[in-house]
C-alpha cells in the first residue's frame, strides 16, 4: 500500500526537476534574443543607472548557470521568482493574483465536465443505438471537432449579446478586504457579500461553459466505450441474472469500474484546461493567469515566462499524480501490483 | 517450396488488406471523412486554381466591394478589404494543412523512433534516459509551449509548426513505446533474437508492422487537433502572419464585425470544423479497419 505512494511521490518529485531542467533551457533561450531586455520592456528615456541596477538585481550581468542557480536559491530561501519585466513586480505576486481567478474557473470547469461527461456518457451506453445515442454521439463529435473558441463566440453572442442573460465580459472588481484566497467567487462568499458573488458567478458561467464543452464531448465518448465494455462482462450478466434491481446495478456495479479508464483522459483533460484558457480568457477579457501568461510571453519577460511554464508544469505534476491516486483508488489490481 | 510459401504470404496480406478497405467503405461516416480529406488534399495543392479571387489571398483592396454580404459572386461575401472571404479561407486552410503536414512530418518520425528504441532496450538506461527526455516536454501543455516558442522564435507560419512540433512527438514516442513493450514480449520476436537477426531489422520489419495501427490512426485524429491547435495560435495572433490567410486569424478579425458581418467568422469556423471533422471521421474509419485481423 504504502509503496505506491511512494511511486507517486517519486513520479511529481522527477517531474518537478523535469521542470527545473526546463527552466535553464528557457532562460538561456531567451538569453539568445539579441538586445537588452530590459532596456527594451522599459522604453527609451529610462536614466541608465536605473538599467544597470535593474540588471544586477535579475542577474543578468552573470553567466547563465550562475543567473539559474541564484534564481533557484531566492526562490527556494524567500519564495521570490525574480522580477517581471512586464509589472516590475516579483512574478510570484503576480502569480498570486492572476493564477487563482483561473483556477476557480478550472475547478468549476473540471466539475462541470465530470458531472455532464459521465452523466452523458453512461446514457449514451445504456440507451446504445437508439435515437437518443445516436443524438448525443452525434453532438459529442460535433463538440470534440469545434475548437473551444468557435463556442466562446457563439455563447458571447447568443447569451451575452443577444439574449442579455450573462455580462459580455471582464469580472467584476472584487474589495481588497475580501482577499482570502484571490479567488473571486470563493472570496466573496466567504465575505458573505452574496450580491457580488451572484455577479462574479454569472461572469463566470459562460467562459467555464466554452472551456469545457470540448472536453466533455471528447470524455464521455470515451466514457460511453468503456461502460460498453463493463456490460458485456460476466459479471453484470450474472448480476442481471441474480435479480440485483437496475439502479444498485448502474450505481453499484457499473459507475465505479467503468470511470477508471476514463479517469486518465479526464484528468489529461483537466490539466490542459488552463492551457485552453488562453483563447477563452483574450475572447471574455478574463483578467485570469492565461491573460498574464499571454502578456509575459509577448514582451519576452524571462522570469515572466519562466514562472508561467512552471506553474503550467506543475499543475500538470499535480493532476497527474492526484489521477495515479485515483486510478489506484478505484482500481485494487493496480494497488495490487504497486505494492507487489 | 519457398516461392509457393512467399505467394501465399501475398496472397493473406492482399486479402487482409482487401478485406480492410471493404470494412471502411461499407461505413458511410469513414467514407465522408475520406472524402472531405481528399477534396482538401485537393484545395492544398491546386487552392490558386481553384478559388475564384486567388489575389486576395495579398495585400489586395477593393474598395468599392467591402462588407458584401454571401451572393453568387462571393459565395461567402467580402471582408473589410472587399477580399473573397472564401478564396482567403481555401487559401488559409492551405497554411492548416501544411502546417499539420510539417508538424506531423517531423514528429511522427522521430517520435517513433525514439519509442521503438525505448521499448526495445525496455529497462535499460537507454530506456530511462529517453522517457525522462519525452517527459520533459510533455511536461507542458501543447500550446504553452507552441505559443512560447513562436513568440520567441518570432512569427511566420514554419516557425509555428516547428513550435508545435516540439512538443508533439512526445505522444508518438509514448504511443510507440507502450505499443512495442507488449510486441517485443512476444515469442517471433525473440525467434528473430535468436537467429542472429540484427537489432535494427528485428526493430523494423518485426515490431513496428504490429504496432503501426494505433500510429496511423493516431496520426490522422491528430491532423484535425493540429489544425485546431494551429489556429488557436493564429487565433490570439501567433503563427502565420498578415497580409498571408489564416482561419485561425480570420475568425478573430471577424469577431469586432459581428453580428452585422456574420460572414466573416461564420465562415472560415465552418471550414475549421468540417476539415477536423473529415480527419477525425478518417481515423476512427482507419481504426476500425485496421484492428481487423486475419482469423
Amino acid at each position: 500500500m504504502t509503496k505506491g505512494y511512494v511511486i507517486v511521490l517519486k513520479k511529481f518529485f522527477i517531474a518537478i526537476a523535469i521542470l527545473l531542467v526546463l527552466s535553464f533551457i528557457i532562460l538561456g533561450y531567451i538569453r539568445l534574443i539579441p538586445g537588452c531586455p530590459v532596456r527594451l520592456s522599459l522604453g527609451p528615456g529610462i536614466p541608465e543607472d536605473t538599467v544597470i541596477r535593474l540588471r544586477s538585481e535579475m542577474f543578468l550581468d552573470e553567466p547563465l548557470p550562475v543567473q539559474w542557480f541564484y534564481w533557484i536559491v531566492n526562490m527556494l530561501t524567500t519564495g521570490n521568482m525574480g522580477t517581471s519585466l512586464h509589472s516590475l513586480r516579483d512574478v510570484s505576486v503576480d502569480i498570486a493574483i492572476f493564477l487563482p481567478r483561473s483556477l476557480e474557473l478550472v475547478i468549476m470547469a473540471a466539475i462541470v465536465m465530470l458531472v455532464f461527461s459521465v452523466m452523458i456518457g453512461t446514457f449514451s451506453a445504456l440507451f446504445k443505438n437508439t435515437w437518443l445515442d445516436n443524438v448525443l454521439r452525434i453532438l459529442a463529435y460535433l463538440g470534440a471537432v469545434i475548437p473551444s473558441f468557435v463556442f466562446g463566440i457563439l455563447f458571447l453572442l447568443v447569451f451575452g449579446v443577444s439574449l442579455r442573460w450573462f455580462p459580455i465580459g471582464g469580472l467584476p472588481t472584487i474589495p481588497v478586504e475580501y482577499t482570502l484566497t484571490g479567488m473571486p467567487l470563493f472570496d466573496s462568499i466567504v465575505a458573505g457579500d452574496f450580491a457580488l458573488a451572484g455577479n462574479v458567478f454569472r461572469s463566470q458561467i459562460l467562459p467555464v461553459l466554452s472551456v469545457s464543452v470540448g472536453g466533455i464531448a471528447y470524455t464521455s465518448r470515451l466514457h460511453r466505450s468503456s461502460v460498453i465494455e463493463i456490460l458485456n462482462a460476466d459479471y453484470i450478466a450474472f448480476a442481471r441474472v441474480a435479480g440485483v434491481s437496475r439502479k444498485t446495478l448502474i450505481l453499484k456495479h457499473l459507475m465505479k469500474p467503468s470511470f477508471i479508464p476514463t479517469l486518465t483522459i479526464y484528468g489529461l483533460q483537466v490539466a490542459f484546461l488552463l492551457a485552453n484558457m488562453f483563447l477563452v480568457e483574450s475572447i471574455f477579457r478574463f483578467p485570469g493567469f492565461a491573460f498574464y501568461a499571454f502578456s509575459v510571453i509577448q514582451v519576452k519577460d524571462s522570469y515572466g515566462i519562466v514562472g508561467v511554464t512552471l506553474v503550467f508544469g506543475i499543475i500538470l505534476a499535480i493532476v497527474n499524480a492526484l489521477v495515479d491516486i485515483g486510478v489506484a483508488g478505484l482500481d485494487p489490481r493496480i494497488r495490487l501490483k504497486a505494492s507487489e | 517450396m519457398n516461392h509457393e510459401i512467399a505467394s501465399k504470404k501475398i496472397n493473406a496480406r492482399s486479402e487482409l488488406f482487401r478485406r480492410r478497405c471493404y470494412k471502411f467503405s461499407r461505413n458511410p461516416l469513414s467514407m465522408f471523412g475520406l472524402v472531405i480529406v481528399a477534396v482538401c488534399m485537393l484545395f492544398v495543392l491546386f487552392a490558386q486554381y481553384l478559388v475564384p479571387f486567388p489575389d486576395d489571398a495579398q495585400l489586395t483592396t477593393h474598395m468599392t466591394k467591402t462588407f458584401q454580404a454571401p451572393s453568387l459572386e462571393h459565395i461567402a461575401g467580402t471582408d473589410e478589404f472587399g477580399r473573397d472571404v472564401f478564396s482567403r479561407a481555401m487559401i488559409g486552410l492551405r497554411y492548416s494543412l501544411l502546417t499539420s503536414i510539417i508538424v506531423l512530418g517531423l514528429s511522427v518520425p522521430f517520435g517513433v523512433f525514439l519509442g521503438l528504441i525505448a521499448g526495445y532496450y525496455r529497462n535499460t538506461w537507454i530506456d530511462s534516459v529517453i522517457t525522462r527526455f519525452t517527459e520533459m516536454f510533455m511536461a507542458i501543455p501543447t500550446l504553452v509551449t507552441a505559443m512560447v516558442i513562436s513568440a520567441l522564435a518570432g512569427g511566420g507560419w514554419f516557425v509555428g509548426a516547428v513550435a508545435i512540433a516540439v512538443s508533439w512527438w512526445a505522444w508518438f514516442c509514448r504511443l510507440t513505446y507502450t505499443s512495442a513493450i507488449s510486441v517485443s514480449n512476444e515469442l517471433f520476436v525473440v525467434y528473430a533474437e535468436l537467429s542472429g537477426v540484427k537489432v535494427i531489422r528485428v526493430i523494423l520489419q518485426d515490431i513496428l508492422p504490429n504496432i503501426s495501427a494505433p500510429i496511423i490512426t493516431k496520426i490522422s485524429l491528430d491532423m484535425g487537433s493540429v489544425i485546431i491547435i494551429a489556429a488557436s495560435l493564429n487565433f490570439i495572433g501567433l503563427g502565420v502572419q498578415p497580409p498571408t490567410p489564416s482561419l485561425g486569424a480570420m475568425v478573430a478579425t471577424g469577431i469586432s464585425y459581428l453580428p452585422q458581418q456574420w460572414w466573416m467568422c461564420t465562415f472560415p469556423a465552418i471550414i475549421i470544423m468540417l476539415v477536423v471533422l473529415g480527419f477525425n471521421l478518417l481515423g476512427d474509419g482507419l481504426g476500425d479497419a485496421l484492428t481487423l485481423e486475419v482469423k
